[in-house]
């Protein structure tokens, strides 16, 4: 009985790899909080609207992001943990992703689900500092990627999806958002 | 390094305590509990939990004879819980605990703090809790408390709905009331079901081993059965 349960301690320790699951946490922080880099950058777009900061956190990196709204557009402009831009995103609709991107896009949803529904598209553009100063006026020289939310079922089970396709349509990455609840391990 | 000295210092507490002790009595029953939890904003989520125990045999480890049937109600906890997520993985808890037995009330008051870590095929929590029970005509009872909670969907890396999974809850208590210290372990290996991610259902054995004063030891068994709500 004693090896029983020394066995079953042990096997409360194992060794396992982390998930690459979607699972995010976000707060909103003041402006001070931010890493001066970042807040310097973001003066610079001379936005006049409101900004709202948050500190974006999950398994592996901890990342800064400023929310606003210019011309209609909702901004996401993403940071590393010292402030150095990562990324520019504005939520775009899915006429505005050119046809033959949003072929090559369809093409891959279609094979991997049985049914989708597109939640979110964000256009994503990233590159030079200079390049991302002037996106109001220049994109030419920036690197565009299209981030879309699903909802998606496959083989019966429905969940939440993030894809990520390059500025051709190209698959780049899939992750599912886990919300896999754990009250019954907590309580 | 740590995790193994960890293991050997409880394994070898474990192995003393039973084979020194003189006295040995165990009592088997029944432990319903339902657990209901409602998330009032991604930061905050309250639990209500109601716990019966009904007895049904008992006697004492070193002599037979003593097996008896002891079919009674004993008591029955209700506790209300607040938590509020701090981290990524982490939260903070505090609650209250109403317990009625033998027309008596007791309260407790609870605060813990938990690490919950899903990773790609198990759930991991690690529980850290305090707890002070006050009883009628009694010194107040200080505890401090440590489990570990684990979990592993039994079909795929993933649990889904309709499927089984299975669950180890292992803890340690410290207790203090008057100058009296005491300590018990829990172990408690459950089959889950989950009907979906939010209504689940748990049937295992509930294994207790408290020593009491220097040479008594008390074992008891129940049958725990769980139901987890949340909505």
């Amino acid at each position: 009985m004693k090896n029983s349960l020394a066995l079953l301690f042990l096997m409360l320790f194992p060794f396992c790899s982390f998930s690459q699951s979607k699972i995010e946490i976000e707060e909103r922080i003041k402006k001070d909080d931010v890493p001066l880099l970042a807040q310097k950058f973001v003066d610079s777009l001379y936005f006049t609207s409101k900004i709202k900061w948050f500190v974006e956190q999950d398994y592996t990196k901890k990342t800064y992001e400023a929310k606003t709204k210019a011309e209609g557009k909702k901004y996401s402009i993403e940071f590393d943990s010292l402030g150095n831009i990562e990324d520019i995103e504005l939520e775009i609709k899915w006429k505005q992703i050119p046809i033959s991107t949003q072929n090559a896009i369809c093409q891959k949803l279609n094979t991997d689900f049985e049914k989708i529904k597109i939640k979110k598209i964000q256009i994503q553009y990233s590159g030079k500092l200079t390049d991302l100063l002037n996106l109001k006026t220049n994109t030419e020289s920036l690197i565009i990627k299209y981030e879309i939310v699903i909802k998606g079922q496959k083989e019966l089970k429905t969940s939440f999806y993030e894809y990520l396709f390059s500025g051709k349509g190209e698959f780049e990455e899939e992750m599912e958002f886990d919300f896999r609840n754990t009250d019954h391990l907590e309580y | 390094m740590i995790k193994k000295i960890l293991i050997l210092v409880v394994y070898l507490f474990f192995s003393v305590s039973v084979c020194t002790l003189a006295q040995s009595t165990y009592q088997i029953g029944i432990l319903p509990s339902f657990t209901f939890t409602k998330k009032i904003n991604p930061k905050w989520k309250m639990s209500l939990n109601t716990q019966t125990r009904f007895s049904a045999y008992k006697g004492n480890f070193s002599d037979s004879d003593t097996f008896q049937d002891d079919f009674q109600y004993v008591l029955t906890d209700i506790s209300i819980l607040a938590n509020r997520k701090v981290g990524l993985n982490t939260s903070l808890s505090v609650g209250y605990l109403s317990r009625f037995r033998n027309n008596e009330q007791h309260n407790r008051l609870f605060q813990q703090f938990i690490i919950s870590k899903k990773y790609n095929v198990i759930g991991l929590a690690h529980r850290f809790s305090t707890d002070q029970t006050f009883r009628p005509n009694q010194k107040a009872e200080f505890r401090l408390r440590y489990r570990l909670a684990f979990d592993k969907p039994l079909k795929g890396n993933k649990l889904n709905p309709k499927e089984f999974y299975f669950k180890v809850n292992n803890e340690y208590l410290v207790s203090l009331q008057g100058k009296e210290w005491n300590n018990e372990i829990r172990l408690i290996p459950f089959l889950g079901y989950a009907f979906t991610d939010k209504n689940k259902v748990e049937i295992g054995i509930d294994y207790r081993i408290s020593s009491l004063g220097e040479e008594f030891l008390r074992n008891n068994f129940w049958w725990s059965l769980n139901y987890y709500c949340s909505f």
